[in-house]
């Protein structure tokens, strides 16, 4: 090694290419890298989905999905299967475990669910796939007064433009319902030439066709033989035949029915800003860049509206802005950051070496951007919050050697021999405090959950960097110190600057440091008691909600959905009167943000109302102005909103605010199979949620039914033979319609179907007077054959593992309060009355709680092991296992200045900030790795014990103080940034600042004290074992091993005499 | 020494003062609030109960069968003839109408001839008559003048004394008497009469065909008097009697009309483990082969029961009661329903019941405003 080190030190030029490698590769990385908002994490769900036209959710929940369900235990790698059942189709979620091959687990999917032999006859093909992983990109509208039609067309050229572009691959429409070619028949008629639905059906199958059949193969040519009858619009079919009459005399499709073009009666309606519109979202995939996207699709839009009149396009919301606004805010706080960091720097070392030591930021950095292509590194919140945080500990490892080899060349050393001796002296010191750093943030790659899956990008950042760091001032560092001036001058010659900072530190290390260092020492148990007691204080303090705790941070958003749901069947015009009125309340709160910031930009851009996916739901997306422009932040606007709004009269569900990242912060899940008792307790817990004052929004995701007209055939016609399937099929096809065809229509898929008009389905009436036909000629009205009555449907079934569950969802409102004591409540008041009420019941925890707790099982698989292994790092160092546990013990106590940073600062305790704690394991054991390396060496070098600590205390005072300010500093900014933005990530950067503030105090006066502490309890030990007390400095583990090599030193010479 | 004593007494104290600050801070935390519930708050209503007899109808579902139906079968061999109206389903007739009739001309032909050898018989014996019975020869004579071919033949006159029978039976008088009486008889049966006012339930052959005897002619049902059968539970069963007014309705028929218990099955039926229950009407408007519904509202009430609403029941066999003003859960037997109302027995005399469906009530709950042991509203 000293060899490595003494020919890097002579010849700078090696230093220096590696440096340029570094910088030159380091460019090419980074601009390779793409942007995302998170980190991108593969999509480790599974989909099946199937259809099964006409059924009800009941009908599909035992035909399809209980089936499915069954299969599917055993299979590994699953983590979970949910599933939805719905009127029509249902969807089958499977979540893949971490760890497992995605790709495995699809193909044992298959194979299970291609076991299943028993599906229903009419389900049409089932379809398993791994959902990709997709990020929203960019939402815009194409609107105008124009009709429905014509918007579509000018959508769907948007659609193709773009997706013509390389880079962009998801572009998606909505806003219009699918087409379809409706044959509606008339009863009359179908009476009249003797005709049934079947026979419609059939004879439409039979005419509207294209076929090949098959060539002529002619001596000179080959001729192809082809029918091509088919229609793809209402009118060209109109004229196929459906029966001859037997004289010459045929019965056409026009002849009984009424043939239209249309679009199907599922309500799929947009607006903007009042407007008819049709929304195209276009998506990047993990492959896209979103940046470039947004910044197509924009130039897209400015091309298209400057040649258009009649129809202009315009973004709803793009998700680019909100990380741009992020990125901004991040890369200002870490630019602000890193002077602050020089500027620590510079007042505590010598300018030239302050800027040498500093080149390990850019360094480190380009050396990690060298290597993020490879790992698959994005710019994202949690990578430049890495960068944030590991900014401050870049110049660690440089300070110490930096300042060690300055000291050595004080004590009069050459530059190229302080350099070196100067570096392998506190080199295996700083290895280990920059191991023990990258042991400790390695653990976030193996955090799970939704926070904890995104957390890896922000190990990679710190771990490439720290250890690039290390290269670097191991290697190039030494050698631009032994040959920069700072060693050249005169030792001991400062500037002013330098002057006066060092005078600062040493009057405030002698006046304040020294003489509490001194009681530290002589009255150790004081020392120690007095953190014990701030532990106590602390742990009281969490208890009685004093410092609040959370799941996951609030994220500021740039937009507010309203989701409606009324009563199933309430008709879509009933919903789009509602929605609109709500629009206007959004203006209202537009109008008084004016009103009160006058001159401020609008606060409300866009928004977007949408009536959909079925006729009783629909909702309001209110893009708002970017949040460093607004003085409400989200949360507010919502309020107001919903304030403005109140309540809507029958409302099923009415949210403000839109879903979170890691899910609702109550959720909670009531599984039993026995749907009667789910809904009471479900409505019992709502009723119970609704009364807690910090909640809000309390809703279920088991909306009451569609209101359904049960048939049942009446005695009388099973008298007559008569089957409820053989009548049914009849009533389907008259009200549901048949689907005789499915063509294409450009890209579109046109469904012809053969039903009743509207007006012959559009009442109970109808329904009564329907015919129902079967073979021989009889007929009857169903009302004659079969009692129908009225009553509520189911809407959806939710599967989680096989078993139904309701979730009763609810959100917080003061997103300052903390989840878990909310839910905690929960549990202690609400869950016992209801379980005991209802037995068979029994809860899951969903949402944030479900997240958190995935993470917190991975962290306490993980962490544990890799303390383990980071003790094992100190006790190599040290050579003591009693020296690391006390060096460990620092950790816990630091929490103290984490939890109470976060109450200075007005700050929730969350998931992030757990995660900064962390980080702080391994930064605020490397100080007092050093420091007690350096007592250590004291000891060994014959310093009476207490001298000895003393000594190093006020030795160690300026690299350690100055360590811990260097990364603090890095932090500062963003502790104290105000923007909305910025507040979910500033608790990570609270926890390690205000933790290692703490945690510098704990090494400067606690650990002294805690080695007196070990020390006397060494020596009682010794006492207890020889018959006398030893000296302090004997029983020390540095001595008697520095004891021990002397007497084999003298052995050996000896023996050689 | 001393200074560390101090130091210890003075690190001891900051722990205790840490414990006790930690002890403050932990009870800090607020208890979970809770809005105003007003609901919860209001007074719920309270029943108490009093067992006694509980009028409870009896509802009966079944077929309708007309009372009076025949299967027509033919006697004699022919034709059959066409008639007015005509013989088909649906073709109602009046008692004694003609109903079908079958080509007898051939036969009518063949008794017209054995009616006249007949009379030529009694042409013979007049003149006999006249010197061997003077007095009876009056009777004989006018006898003979009153005998018509296309008319059925009367009874003969009086026989006074043995001498005139042996005489008339050495005459074969009475041998043609009889044959040509059963032909008459046999001919009649060449048209058949409606036996009483009904209806054609079905037609099995057209005018023209030729008919057989022995062969189905077609059904006839009376449409004056029907019968419903129902299956009954035999707990309500038991409080039915031979009798009662049933009240009974039809979705093929408008309004209601009224029936009477006519016969009660004497065995439960092994497969619905039910009693079969007669019940006779004779509406207008009825026919064979409708389905109806009844309700015996006059049967005999249920004994030692109450009737509670519906919604009071929790799942189908349970609902709560008040002990000393607290809520708690009772297992009941449901005897039966009525309207709105389940009749229950199993509770006690003078129980206090919940008296309305109520969202927060589950066991060990007490009633809002029933602190006391009478609570709630009575």
């Amino acid at each position: 090694m000293r060899k490595i080190l003494t020919r890097f030190i002579k010849y700078p030029v090696l230093g220096n290419t590696i440096l340029v490698a570094i910088f030159l590769f380091g460019w090419v990385g980074f601009s390779s890298m793409k942007t995302t908002f998170f980190p991108l994490i593969p999509s480790r769900t599974i989909l099946i989905q199937a259809a099964y036209p006409g059924a009800s959710p009941e009908e599909i929940e035992e035909a399809i999905v209980l089936k499915i369900e069954d299969n599917l235990k055993g299979v590994t790698g699953v983590e979970r299967v949910t599933s939805v059942s719905a009127e029509n189709f249902c969807t089958i979620e499977v979540t893949v475990l971490t760890g497992y091959d995605v790709n495995v687990v699809l193909l044992d999917v298959k194979n299970a669910v291609n076991q299943i032999s028993s599906f229903p006859v009419g389900m049409e093909r089932l379809t398993v796939y791994r959902q990709e992983a997709r990020n929203f990109a960019i939402d815009f509208v194409f609107a105008g007064d124009v009709d429905l039609h014509r918007l579509k067309q000018e959508a769907r050229r948007a659609e193709r433009r773009l997706l013509a572009i390389d880079g962009i691959s998801k572009v998606s429409l909505s806003g219009f319902p699918a087409e379809e070619i409706e044959i509606a028949l008339r009863e009359r008629d179908l009476r009249a030439y003797g005709l049934t639905f079947q026979d419609v059906l059939a004879a439409v199958q039979a005419a509207n066709i294209k076929m090949t059949g098959g060539k002529i193969r002619g001596r000179e040519e080959e001729l192809l033989i082809r029918a091509d009858v088919k229609g793809y619009h209402a009118a060209e079919l109109a004229d196929h035949v459906l029966k001859a009459a037997g004289n010459g005399v045929v019965i056409r499709l026009k002849d009984v029915a009424d043939l239209r073009d249309r679009w199907s009666e599922d309500p799929d309606r947009v607006y903007h800003d009042g407007r008819r519109a049709v929304r195209v979202t276009v998506q990047n995939t993990n492959e896209e860049d979103l940046f470039f996207v947004a910044r197509t699709v924009k130039n897209f839009i400015a091309d298209y509206n400057r040649s258009h009149k009649e129809i202009q396009a315009y973004v709803v919301r793009d998700g680019s802005e909100i990380i741009q606004e992020r990125i901004h805010i991040l890369s200002s706080n870490g630019l602000l950051g890193m002077v602050l960091v020089l500027l620590f720097l510079s007042l505590s070392l010598n300018m030239r070496m302050s800027f040498w030591v500093a080149l390990a930021i850019p360094v480190s950095f380009a050396g990690m951007t060298m290597l993020a292509p490879m790992y698959g590194l994005t710019i994202n919140v949690m990578s430049l919050m890495a960068m944030i945080l590991v900014l401050g500990i870049l110049v660690d490892d440089g300070i110490v050697i930096g300042e060690n080899i300055y000291q050595h060349h004080e004590r009069g050393e050459k530059p190229i021999p302080a350099a070196v001796e100067g570096t392998l002296e506190v080199l295996p010191s700083v290895t280990a405090s920059v191991l023990t750093t990258v042991v400790i943030f390695a653990s976030f790659f193996f955090l799970e959950g939704g926070l904890g899956d995104r957390s890896r990008d922000l190990a990679f950042v710190v771990v490439a960097t720290l250890l690039i760091s290390l290269v670097e001032a191991t290697f190039i560092l030494p050698s631009q110190i032994a040959h920069s001036r700072a060693l050249c001058s005169e030792p001991g010659r400062l500037n002013f600057i330098e002057r006066h900072s060092s005078r600062l530190f040493k009057r405030f290390r002698d006046r304040v440091y020294g003489p509490v260092l001194r009681r530290a020492i002589r009255y150790p148990w004081v020392a120690v008691a007095v953190p014990v007691a701030l532990f106590l204080i602390t742990l009281g303090a969490l208890r009685g909600s004093v410092i609040k705790t959370t799941f996951f941070p609030v994220i500021e958003r740039r937009d507010v959905d309203v989701v409606l749901e009324m009563p199933a069947g309430t008709p879509d015009t009933v919903v789009d009167a509602l929605l609109a009125g709500m629009e206007r309340k959004v203006r209202e709160v537009n109008d008084e943000y004016r009103r009160l910031h006058p001159g401020a930009p609008e606060l409300v851009q866009a928004i977007a109302r949408h009536v959909g996916p079925a006729t009783h739901q629909g909702d309001l997306s209110v893009t708002l102005v970017g949040s460093e422009e607004r003085e409400w932040d989200a949360m507010e606007v919502t309020n107001r909103i919903r304030n403005r709004v109140g309540t809507i009269p029958g409302a099923v569900k009415l949210e403000f605010g839109g879903r979170g990242h890691w899910g609702k912060p109550i959720s909670i899940g009531l599984a039993s199979n026995d749907l009667k008792q789910l809904r009471l307790a479900k409505e019992r817990l709502k009723a119970e949620l609704r009364k807690v004052e910090k909640l809000k929004d309390v809703v279920d995701d088991d909306p009451p039914g569609l209101r359904e007209v049960s048939i049942r055939l009446k005695e009388k016609a099973f008298a007559m033979g008569l089957t409820t399937a053989a009548v049914m099929n009849q009533v389907r096809a008259g009200f549901f319609g048949a689907e005789a065809q499915r063509i294409l229509r450009g890209i579109d898929e046109v469904k012809i179907w053969v039903r009743y008009a509207r007006s012959d389905r559009s009442s109970v009436e109808a329904l009564e007077a329907m015919r129902i036909r079967f073979p021989g000629g009889r007929e009857y009205p169903l009302g004659e054959i079969a009692d129908l009555t009225i009553r509520r449907g189911v809407m959806t079934v939710n599967h989680i593992d096989g078993q139904r569950v309701v979730k009763v969802e609810a959100d917080l409102a003061d997103p300052r309060e903390s989840v878990p004591d909310v839910l905690a409540d929960i549990r202690a008041d609400i869950l016992p009355q209801i379980m005991r009420d209802f037995p068979d019941i029994h809860f899951l925890y969903e949402g944030q709680s479900r997240e958190n707790k995935k993470t917190m099982r991975a962290m306490g698989r993980i962490v544990p092991p890799l303390l383990i292994l980071m003790a094992l790092i100190v006790v190599v160092t040290f050579r003591s296992f009693s020296q690391t546990v006390i060096v460990l013990l620092l950790i816990p106590f630091s929490i103290i200045g984490v939890l109470w940073g976060h109450f200075i600062q007005g700050y929730i305790v969350s998931m992030l900030s757990w995660f900064g704690t962390i980080a702080l394991a391994g930064i605020v054991v490397n100080n007092s790795l050093v420091m007690v390396s350096a007592f250590n060496r004291r000891l060994k070098e014959g310093s009476p014990f207490r001298e000895a600590l003393f000594d190093t205390g006020l030795s160690r005072f300026r690299p350690v103080v100055l360590t811990s300010l260097t990364t603090i500093a890095g932090l500062g900014p963003l502790i104290f940034e105000r923007s909305h933005q910025a507040q979910f990530l500033s608790p990570m950067a609270i926890s390690v600042a205000y933790g290692l503030l703490f945690g510098t105090v704990l090494t400067l006066v606690m650990l002294p004290a805690m080695l007196v502490l070990l020390n006397r309890l060494r020596r009682a030990w010794a006492g207890l074992r020889r018959g006398e007390r030893p000296d302090a400095a004997s029983v020390e583990p540095a001595v008697r091993e520095e004891i021990f090599a002397r007497q084999q030193a003298g052995d050996c010479e000896e023996k050689k005499s | 020494m001393r200074k560390r004593t101090l130091a210890a007494i003075i690190a001891l104290t900051v722990l205790a003062a840490g414990v006790a600050v930690s002890a403050i801070l932990s009870n800090q935390k607020q208890p979970m609030q809770r809005r105003e519930d007003r609901a919860a708050r209001r007074e719920v209503a309270v029943l108490t109960v009093h067992n006694g007899d509980v009028p409870a109808p009896v509802d009966l579902a079944g077929p309708l069968a007309s009372y009076d139906r025949v299967d027509l079968y033919a006697e004699v061999t022919g034709v059959l003839l066409k008639t007015q109206p005509p013989f088909r389903p649906g073709a109602r007739f009046r008692k004694g109408e003609i109903l079908l009739k079958v080509d007898d001309r051939v036969y009518r032909n063949t008794v017209r001839a054995q009616k006249s050898t007949f009379m030529n018989r009694l042409a013979q014996l007049i003149p006999d008559f006249a010197i061997d019975f003077p007095d009876r020869a009056a009777a004989w004579k006018a006898y003979l003048a009153g005998l018509d071919p296309d008319r059925p033949l009367v009874p003969l006159p009086r026989v006074e004394g043995d001498k005139e029978r042996y005489y008339l039976v050495s005459r074969d008088i009475f041998t043609l008497y009889y044959t040509i009486r059963g032909m008459d008889d046999t001919l009649e049966k060449y048209t058949l009469r409606a036996p009483f006012d009904g209806v054609v339930a079905d037609a099995a052959l057209k005018p023209g065909t030729l008919v057989r005897a022995g062969q189905k002619l077609g059904e006839y049902a009376g449409t004056g008097r029907f019968e419903m059968e129902a299956s009954v539970p035999a707990f309500d069963a038991r409080r039915l009697s031979p009798g009662m007014a049933v009240d009974l309705t039809s979705e093929d028929r408008p309004g209601a009309f009224s029936g009477r218990v006519e016969r009660i099955g004497g065995v439960i039926d092994a497969e619905t483990l039910s009693v079969r229950v007669f019940v006779s009407t004779s509406a207008d408007g009825l026919r064979d082969g409708m389905y109806l519904t009844g309700r015996v509202e006059g049967a005999r009430p249920v004994a030692a029961a109450v009737a509670v609403p519906k919604d009071l029941l929790v799942g189908t066999r349970s609902l709560y009661a008040l002990r000393d003003g607290v809520l708690e859960l009772r297992t009941v037997t449901v005897a039966g329903h009525a309207g709105d109302k389940v009749i229950l027995r199993g509770l006690e005399e003078g129980t206090r019941i919940l008296g309305e469906p109520w969202p927060e009530a589950r066991p060990g709950v007490r009633l809002p405003g029933s602190d006391d042991a009478a609570g709630g509203r009575g």
